[in-house]
């Protein structure tokens, strides 16, 4: 019979055996090798190269690619590590985001058949790190006002501007760079002529810098990346991506991830809190006998038995195929949402001890405004459905017809 | 005819309602010496200390200058504030700065409120005044490992022993008590049960008694810039004068809590003005698509939302300074502005953190600290269920704690 307490619905018998075994698998790697660490991880700032390297050899990077040394899992296996993942950490999530489905998603689809083999065995390894430069100071949800800029010369491209927020950049061996162009449709201006561009970070002119001190995710680099004249072989650019359908198609990669990440950090924040309630002892009883810490504890639930729903619908229809971006807008907003307000709930439940990093659910509240902001705001991902749903994007709002 | 005039008020773009015109001169001349200090001296390196979870000993004197710690004490060298001026006060500072105005809090509320509330004349005499100059930094021991919303079971044992009182147990989220001069223990006496205050102090060379050990709480991630350790007394012995005398019973603890309850609401509201300033200068100044993303409708909903709210606890409060004031405040009452602003705080707080995007979540924006104080805000001085069952216990006369 199923433990109400752990898995209300009998979710688990929704998924396979060979599902549940990774998960499994997964979850036993974060109970070894994150949890011990990730509190002084936090608190330090740090990111362990290392642990790249292990989940290399957990096969966990690139894990939904085929071929080139990558796992070739399913979108829902992949989402169930994720899940797990984030359980332990977002930053450590999204250090597999990053490499995974944007970086490494980046070169496997774009790439030409020299990008892959150079790049993806090592990567899928954990020996080299990728990163991804899409926002810019002056463009986050707007990607499409990006100003770096790659000139076409005679023996290559020339690229100039300024990306920030860039997860690992400082610790990268190669980093996708986006960037206008002065060729194709809108030449310089628009957002069709944007292409990527594969910069291996030793490359002069290339340089970046940590974005410090954060309130969350600090257990995950981000950077301010600047590039002042960089010079790159005419084979550096992805062959096969034009305009924002290029970066974007990774975005919905990562974003998929998330939305069974932050049902992960939000189970992890209702079991810290349902296990201390239990334990606590106030007015002479454990404070989970008193109605106000029940009706917590069961919201949580409701929302995590319905987010892990939707994510997995959501998988299905991806290992389907027939999955349509808009619809992963829908999963990445309520997940996230809901996971904050869980995360935030059972801070409380651990009354004044819920300030330390003796208990998971601050940090990963705090690691969730984060994901809340990133691969798409809640407004930005509200305004993606508006816009499926009437048929009016309203995205710079008194413009349209 | 009315005119509606449009564009920001003077005073501050959150006071919509052209609210502190209802200030007192006393509380305005308060708002305006406080604010000075926050935008000169405290803003400029708050973050930082912040960030290292360090204590900012240089912020104490300029502090101490202001001339206002004991806030509503009159005499002992204190300013005899009103209570609009002291909320205002608390105001100010958490706009500025939780840590410190928990510092400031624990120091006047707590530590020199339960000596102005339960001392005699001699004991006032003997550690206000200090206090007040910031001579003397005080603190105040209620809360233990094993409780804190039932600090009314606490354990802590007080017994006397010819001229002193011996005290053994352990107390913990103590402000200040690292380095305190003036700590406000409370413990239950053998004798009779009844829970007493004694002030356990250091000696000529600023050490404190034996069997006294502080060990600062790590890893805090809200108010990282002011200090709470668990303490141990291990039969800490201290002469009988230190008892103060109208300490009787837990009624007592409860009776100097009920005076800095709505201090908390005061609070909020200040953090609440804080990350609302911010988001609407930073919505007024960023571009995405073009335009400023304060012409977006959702960011202006937000904002309006986030106003209405902070109108909402300004009101609340200026009227819980006028009832207190008559002596007419139940502790219910603070109760009521305590559950209601912690919440309401706590997510304009979080708006304002969404409309900064990526740069909310950088501590030089400030939001983000604010943000992870009032998680703090939120627990401490009875958490948000607990001032529920106060209100619900005063609204239908049935206890439902246990
Ligand atoms: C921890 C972290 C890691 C990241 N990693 C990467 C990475 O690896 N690679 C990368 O390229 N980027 C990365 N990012 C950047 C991230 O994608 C951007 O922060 C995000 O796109 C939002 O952009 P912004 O921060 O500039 O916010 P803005 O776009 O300036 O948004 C500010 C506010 O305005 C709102 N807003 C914007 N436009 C509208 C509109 N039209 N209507 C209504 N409201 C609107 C937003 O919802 C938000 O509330 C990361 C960010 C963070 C915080
Ligand atoms: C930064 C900070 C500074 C502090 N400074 C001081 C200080 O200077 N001096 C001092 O003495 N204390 C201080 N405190 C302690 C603070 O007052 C306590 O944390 C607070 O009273 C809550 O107690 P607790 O942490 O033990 O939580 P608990 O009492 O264990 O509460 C845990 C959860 O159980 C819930 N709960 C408890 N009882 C009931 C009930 N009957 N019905 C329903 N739900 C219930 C609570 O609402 C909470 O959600 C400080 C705390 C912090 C975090």
């Amino acid at each position: 019979m199923t433990d109400l307490a752990h898995d209300y619905l009998d979710l688990d018998g929704l998924f396979s055996a060979d599902e549940l075994e990774l998960r499994d698998r997964v979850r036993a790697f974060v109970q070894e090798r994150i949890k011990p660490h990730i509190a002084e991880w936090y608190e330090n700032a740090q990111f362990s190269r290392e642990i790249a390297r292990e989940m290399g050899k957990a096969r966990l990077l690139g894990m939904h690619l085929s071929g080139y040394g990558c796992p070739g899992r399913s979108a829902v296996e992949y989402g169930l590590a994720a899940m797990e993942l984030e359980a332990g950490d977002s930053g450590l999530r999204t250090f597999v985001s990053v490499q995974g489905s944007l970086a490494m998603s980046a070169i496997h689809k774009f790439g030409s058949e020299d990008h892959k083999q150079r790049w993806l065995p090592g990567m899928a390894a954990g020996e080299l790190i990728g990163c991804f430069g899409l926002t810019e100071p002056g463009a986050g949800s707007d990607p499409s006002s990006m100003t770096t800029y790659a000139e076409r010369v005679e023996d290559g491209w020339v690229l100039h501007g300024a990306k920030r927020w860039i997860g690992l950049a400082t610790i990268a061996d190669v980093a996708v760079i986006w960037a206008k162009t002065n060729e194709g449709d809108g030449a310089g201006e628009g957002a069709a002529s944007i292409r990527g561009f594969l910069v291996p970070t030793d490359t002069p002119g290339f340089s970046a810098t940590a974005i410090e001190p954060k309130l969350g995710m600090r257990a995950s680099i981000q950077a301010e990346i600047t590039l002042t004249d960089v010079r790159l072989p005419a084979d550096a650019v992805l062959p096969d991506a034009r305009g924002l359908r290029g970066p974007f198609s990774c975005l919905n990669e990562a974003r998929y991830g998330i939305m069974w990440g932050a049902m992960g950090a939000a189970r992890d924040a209702y079991e810290d809190a349902l296990a201390y309630a239990l334990e606590r002892r106030q007015f002479g009883v454990p404070i989970a006998a008193f109605q106000l810490t029940q009706q917590k504890l069961v919201d949580m639930v409701l929302e995590i038995q319905k987010g892990v729903l939707v994510a997995l619908q959501t998988g299905r229809l991806k290992d389907a195929g027939t999955l349509r971006p808009q619809q992963i807008s829908l999963g990445k907003l309520n997940n996230v949402r809901e996971a904050i307000a869980i995360c935030r709930e059972a801070r409380t439940v651990l009354g004044g001890n819920g300030i330390t990093l003796d208990h998971s659910p601050l940090r990963h509240a705090n690691n969730l405004e984060s994901v809340r902001t990133y691969e798409g705001t809640d407004e930005v991902h509200t305004l993606i459905m508006g816009a499926a749903i009437t048929g009016i994007p309203a995205f710079s709002a008194g413009h349209q017809p | 005819m009315t005119t509606i005039t449009s564009g920001p008020p003077e005073i501050s773009s959150s006071d919509y309602y052209l609210l502190d015109e209802l200030l007192t001169d006393e509380a305005r001349d308060v708002r305006d010496r406080v604010r000075g200090f926050v935008d000169r001296d405290l803003l400029p390196v708050i973050n930082d200390y912040w960030d290292r979870a360090e204590f900012p000993f240089e912020l104490v004197p300029k502090i101490a200058q202001l001339g206002l710690v004991g806030s509503t004490i009159s005499g002992y060298g204190c300013p005899g504030l009103s209570r609009l001026a002291a909320g205002v006060l608390t105001r100010e500072l958490a706009r500025g700065d939780g840590s410190v105005n928990t510092f400031f809090g624990v120091q006047t509320g707590l530590a020199m409120g339960s000596i102005a509330l339960l001392g005699s004349e001699e004991q006032k005499q003997r550690w206000l005044p200090g206090m007040a100059a910031l001579d003397m930094i005080g603190a105040f021991a209620l809360t233990e490992p094993g409780h804190g919303s039932d600090a009314v079971r606490l354990e802590t044992t007080a017994r006397r022993d010819g001229d002193h009182w011996v005290l053994d147990g352990a107390k913990r989220w103590i402000g200040n008590a690292s380095f305190a001069d003036v700590v406000v223990v409370w413990a239950r006496d053998v004798e009779d049960g009844r829970v007493k205050a004694i002030v356990v102090g250091k000696d000529a060379d600023g050490r404190y008694p034996d069997g006294y050990s502080a060990d600062l709480i790590t890893g805090k991630i809200g108010k990282r810039a002011v200090w709470q350790p668990d303490i141990t007394l291990r039969g800490v012995r201290v002469p009988v004068e230190n008892k103060l005398d109208e300490a009787r019973s837990f009624r007592d603890a409860t009776r100097v809590l009920t005076s800095t309850r709505g201090g908390a609401a005061w609070e909020s509201l200040g953090h609440a003005i804080a990350a609302y300033e911010i988001a609407l200068a930073y919505a007024g100044e960023r571009q995405q698509f073009g335009k400023p993303i304060a012409s977006f409708q959702l960011v202006q909903h937000k904002l309006a939302e986030m106003l209405a709210e902070i109108t909402a606890m300004q009101l609340y409060c200026f009227r819980m300074a006028d009832l207190h004031e008559q002596g007419r405040l139940t502790g219910p009452m603070a109760s009521l502005a305590k559950m209601h602003h912690a919440r309401k705080a706590r997510q304009v707080c979080l708006d304002a953190r969404d409309i900064l995007g990526g740069n909310g979540l950088l501590i030089e924006h400030h939001v983000a600290r604010h943000l992870t104080d009032m998680e703090v805000v939120h627990t401490y001085e009875g958490t948000d269920s607990i001032q529920s069952l106060i209100v619900g216990r005063d609204l239908t006369g049935i206890s439902a704690f246990t």
